[in-house]
């Protein structure tokens, strides 16, 4: 047996190995989210979500919306989330340092005067330049805080400082929440009896396409263009499937930085957001997790179904690169902190699958398939493909990849059902046929160049990355 | 070498299947749509003849509603629709429509639905009895008021305070399981429906070995000032669970006396730091001149959220000799001087 040979074996084996434990997992994930969502389901029939919003005992929850450079919306952006349905709040927005008016627009709007407000910096942050409040008694709520430039983790950490409520609600301030998304976020945190929820989040939906007025969704529309339309059903997978499969398990490593609620306390002891890493918000779950474990409390990470947040996503592929290429090095980066966790039995769930999991099915997937057609051409060039089993093996994973995607849309027809003309569903399951071929590529692409953005920055870490974040237009977000 | 065909045509197989399930789902809820329209009208007069002219005579303007009443679908669907409705209406409507479910002879099918091991459609039928307020089957829930379901045994606890009020309460005297947040506050709600008539077992409830029942005590002793429970409640503030001292704290600062701030200065330097700060909140309420050289010395923590809760629990004690106290507490040294500042903007604003 030549050394080709050998190599080529082996390759056949690994790759034959990855595919099948990869559609395993995700049969299992598929099958397994089915019994939460129908639990969740059938449970919040019951629910009477008035009972929180009238009630004096509900949770005091602190908004914290970061924002940087949105003078163009930032007006609305806070009229809409000051007209959320819930009374125990308070809505901090936190100004990183925009070159643009937002500030003065938000302070001739409100009404706003600067406090004589001690920030108590439990989190280590840029300096505060101010804490404005409103005259108005309607907008007592309101707290805006202006602060040098740090980015968004950084910003988020200054607005927990700030907050005086025992839950922290991070959003983004561009993005549009349904009215009753709060109440529905923090019933997880009053429901649990045995263990501490620590976390919660919801599902967010895109938005692009969809009508809306004064900071209201009117109509959900599936987005027109194919970008943003295949990142809908990307996000339905993600969320109707993956998210809940895990929170089942109790093994969810990631709340959406869009729209996620976290207790404060806990936030507060593990440091709050890593301004290091550019996947702030996978990290502080993680980081949270392993506090839990590591003080053996018993805990939950908890999700729940329900569309809570909609977001606009990229509809070109140069920003669709840059975010996937963001996503790729937090999840590295994360992985790397956390990595005494990897099959470490004193993690539990999160040591033994969350994180092998993500290391070897979100980490390690796109460089698998990347080498993959690279060792792909080198054999083919001594000859050695089988072309009638190799294309036999993409089908395969080809014909895989729309299973589970018709799936994720007949999990979505069957509980939400938010797609309702019938050329969207039509255009929906297009969409998953269409995936792998014009979609999943770029994705590959851009984790690659994520994985390479991350080597290249390793060498110089920690400065590079802050005056990333100082630099960009938007504070990231994710 | 694994045959791969096989699962190329299961993919696609499957995939083929699940779109014609979806397809065929669609139709059906589209072909189901039109009857529950025709349907949904039928109920939603029945309801109205119903509320607005005190008609129960169904047969006489529905002539088929017998038959009708035999398809499973439309019997859950007007159960529905006169379930909603009663909660929506007070007084003589909603006992019209009470009446209505009953002539219909819809409270048959709840006990079949109680008798059930699926746990939702058990505590939809739990729900059901309390909406419509079937009394006789205050049994039947009561024994549910335990169940190992959370929701089971929630909405039997929530159905049995709607069905004799603050008596119902007496379920606490019996229940193991934890009874979390979210109840709680639901069963203090349905509690406020009816005129506060004074309740016993309190005190019992109060040295329960369930520390949310402890916990759910508190809050009730809270929510109606029972002044006279003063001691008991006291008690608790000894308990291992530190949630359950948190709420003492607070319902004790409801029902508090002459020595109540006492009682907080004497257990504050033992307690937890969430605890701390519950305390030093409590005495914004309660607390007077006298407590005031207890939290100037309890300033000298290193815990600067404490330190500013503190320092405004001082200044709303007494907002008009805060300027001369200010000077007692380490005014010019960081961080007092900023909290001081903040906190004399407080109580000006």
């Amino acid at each position: 047996m030549s050394w080709q040979s050998l190599l080529f074996d082996i390759f056949s084996f690994g790759i034959m190995l990855y595919s099948i434990i990869l559609i395993l997992s995700y049969i299992f994930i598929g099958v397994y989210s089915i019994g939460e969502t129908k639990y969740y389901l059938n449970k919040n029939s019951f629910t009477d979500y008035n009972a929180i919003s009238s009630s004096s005992e509900a949770p005091r929850v602190s908004i914290i919306a970061p924002a940087y450079n949105e003078g163009a919306t930032i007006i609305e952006n806070v009229r809409s989330l000051l007209s959320l349905h819930y009374n125990n709040l308070e809505l901090i927005i936190v100004n990183d340092g925009s070159k643009d008016d937002s500030l003065e627009k938000l302070i001739a709007k409100y009404d706003l005067y600067k406090t004589s407000y001690f920030v108590n910096s439990q989190i280590k942050t840029k300096p505060v330049k101010g804490v404005y409040k409103s005259r108005k008694l309607i907008y007592r709520k309101l707290i805006v805080v202006d602060k040098e430039n740090g980015g968004k983790a950084d910003a988020l950490n200054t607005g927990i400082n700030i907050s005086s409520y025992e839950y922290t609600v991070c959003v983004d301030v561009d993005c549009i929440l349904e009215q009753d998304s709060l109440l529905k976020l923090v019933k997880p945190f009053l429901e649990n009896t045995t263990k501490k929820v620590i976390a919660t989040g919801g599902v967010i939906r895109i938005a692009n396409s969809c009508v809306i007025e004064n900071g209201r969704l009117i109509q959900v529309n599936l987005p027109k263009k194919f970008l943003p339309r295949v990142q809908t059903l990307e996000y339905i997978r993600a969320f109707l499937l993956g998210r809940m499969a895990w929170s089942r398990l109790n093994g969810l490593l990631l709340i959406s930085g869009a729209f996620g609620a976290f207790d404060k306390e806990i936030a507060i002891k593990c440091g709050g957001y890593d301004t290091e890493t550019v996947g702030e918000d996978i990290e502080l779950v993680v980081r949270m997790r392993r506090y839990m474990e590591e003080l053996d409390l018993p805990y939950k990470v908890s999700f729940i179904p329900d569309p809570l947040c909609w977001t606009e996503a990229p509809d070109n592929f140069k920003i669709l690169g840059r975010q996937r290429n963001r996503w790729t090095r937090g999840t590295i980066e994360t992985l790397k902190i956390h990595k005494k966790m990897f099959f470490n039995p004193d993690y539990g769930i999160l040591g033994l699958l969350s994180y092998p999991y993500w290391f070897f099915f979100e980490f390690l997937a796109p460089i698998i398939e990347f080498f993959g057609l690279i060792s792909l051409a080198f054999f083919a060039y001594f000859g050695m493909i089988n072309w009638t089993y190799f294309i036999n093996l993409l089908l395969m994973i080809f014909s895989f990849g729309i299973l589970y995607s018709v799936f994720a849309i007949l999990m979505e027809v069957l509980t939400y059902n938010q797609y309702k003309k019938k050329t969207e569903l039509l255009k929906l399951v297009l969409t998953a046929v269409l995936e792998p071929i014009f979609f999943h590529p770029f994705v590959v692409y851009s984790a690659i160049r994520g994985n390479i953005d991350y080597l290249r920055k390793k060498k110089s870490w920690g400065e590079m990355t802050r005056t990333g974040f100082g630099t960009t237009n938007k504070t990231p977000t994710s | 070498m694994i045959q791969l065909k096989p699962l190329i045509y299961l993919f696609f197989g499957t995939s083929l299947v699940l779109l014609i399930y979806m397809l065929i789902f669609l139709l059906i809820k589209n072909i189901k749509r039109e009857k529950y329209k025709r349907w949904t009208k039928i109920c939603n007069n029945i309801i109205n003849n119903t509320v607005y002219s005190d008609d129960l005579n169904v047969k006489h303007h529905h002539k088929s509603i017998e038959n009708l009443l035999l398809i499973k679908t439309f019997r859950k669907l007007l159960t529905k629709k006169i379930r909603s409705a009663t909660v929506s209406f007070s007084g003589n409507s909603n006992n019209s429509l009470r009446k209505l479910y009953l002539k219909l002879r819809l409270d048959k099918y709840v006990i079949e639905n109680l008798n059930t091991n699926n746990w939702h459609v058990k505590a939809r039928a739990i729900q059901e009895i309390g909406i419509m307020k079937l009394e006789n089957m205050y049994d039947k829930v009561y024994k549910n008021t335990n169940h190992r379901n959370e929701l089971v045994r929630a909405e039997a606890q929530i159905t049995i305070i709607k069905l004799v009020g603050f008596k119902g309460l007496k379920f606490l005297d019996s229940v193991t399981q934890p009874i979390s947040e979210w109840y709680q506050m639901i069963l203090l709600r349905e509690l406020s429906h009816f005129d506060y008539d004074s309740f016993n077992g309190v005190d019992i409830w109060l040295k329960s070995k369930n520390t949310s029942v402890v916990i759910f005590a508190l809050k009730l002793v809270d929510e109606y000032h029972l002044f006279e429970l003063y001691k008991e409640v006291e008690l608790c503030i000894e308990h291992p669970d530190e949630k359950v001292r948190q709420q003492t704290i607070r319902s004790i600062t409801k029902i508090f006396n002459t020595t109540t701030a006492n009682l907080f200065t004497s257990i504050f330097e033992n307690e937890t730091f969430n605890n701390q700060l519950e305390i030093a909140k409590a005495l914004q309420k309660i607390g007077t001149e006298d407590d005031i050289p207890f939290l100037v010395h309890q300033l000298q923590t290193e815990n600067i959220e404490l330190k500013i809760i503190l320092t405004r629990t001082i200044a709303q004690i007494n907002p008009n000799n805060f300027e001369t106290i200010c000077s007692e507490l380490d005014p010019d040294t960081y961080p007092m001087n900023l909290i001081i500042l903040q906190i004399k903007e407080e109580i000006t604003i």
